[in-house]
């Protein structure tokens, strides 16, 4: 017979998937690919720049989705004390994703790359405490 | 009354692990800034320790600071929603044990 412990009733150490592993460069790699997407789209044909929008828009949204959940899983009450800026800096980070689906301009891509770097500067320094 | 209850989740780590068994004991007249606790939040049951007790109210944290959802987002919850105090992690020779005592009663 198949020892199981399932009939013991669960009780919730509850956290966030993925448990305590959050990691801005998740963001940072799909920001960066938008912006190699830019660089390289108007050279592109006119069938391959239909499939270079559709994979940005993807990107765009995956670097958004990565923020959001740094922003509500990892960061904590204590961590705005410190950092009061935080939450208009996510604010405006996921908003410039947003403009990325809307632009080809490689600068647009390259001040959210910027945005991240600064979400991630804070990142590391709440993990050195 | 005692209770056994089965960990799910990261929040208590590394001193309760996912799918570690603890038991549980119903008694909750004497809280301590210390203790682990099974509280009732949200709808669930949630494990995690006492940090902090103020005008009767218990401040609930994980031991993963990084990994855990609790009063730090939901605030201090009241005594009334402590449901058992946490009184050892089973180890595996007495859940082994158990499953074989449960085998040879429903077998």
């Amino acid at each position: 017979m198949k020892k199981t412990l399932n009939f013991i009733k669960p009780v919730y150490a509850h956290c966030d998937l993925p448990c305590g592993v959050y990691d801005p460069v998740q963001a940072k790699v799909e920001a960066q690919s938008v912006l190699e997407i830019d660089k390289k789209i108007t050279n592109l044909s006119e069938e391959d720049k239909e499939r270079a929008i559709f994979i940005k828009e993807e990107r765009s949204e995956l670097v958004k989705r990565h923020l959001w959940i740094l922003w509500t899983d990892y960061f904590k009450p204590e961590h705005l004390e410190k950092y009061p800026n935080l939450h208009d800096l996510f604010w405006q980070a996921t908003k410039q994703a947003g403009l990325t689906k809307r632009s080809t301009d490689p600068k647009v891509a390259e001040k959210l790359l910027e945005q991240i770097e600064e979400i991630s500067k804070i990142f590391w320094e709440t993990k050195k405490v | 009354m005692f209770l056994l209850r089965r960990v799910h989740g990261e929040s208590m780590s590394p001193t309760i692990k996912h799918g570690e068994i603890i038991l549980a004991k119903r008694n909750v007249n004497q809280l301590r800034v210390g203790q682990v606790v099974i509280a009732n939040v949200d709808n669930r049951q949630v494990i995690k320790r006492i940090s902090k007790i103020k005008h009767g109210e218990l401040f609930l944290e994980g031991d993963n600071k990084e990994g855990s959802t609790d009063s730090r987002e939901y605030g201090f919850v009241s005594r009334s929603n402590i449901y058992a105090k946490v009184i050892a992690v089973l180890s595996k020779r007495y859940i082994s044990l158990l499953l074989d005592v449960r085998s040879s009663l429903f077998s």
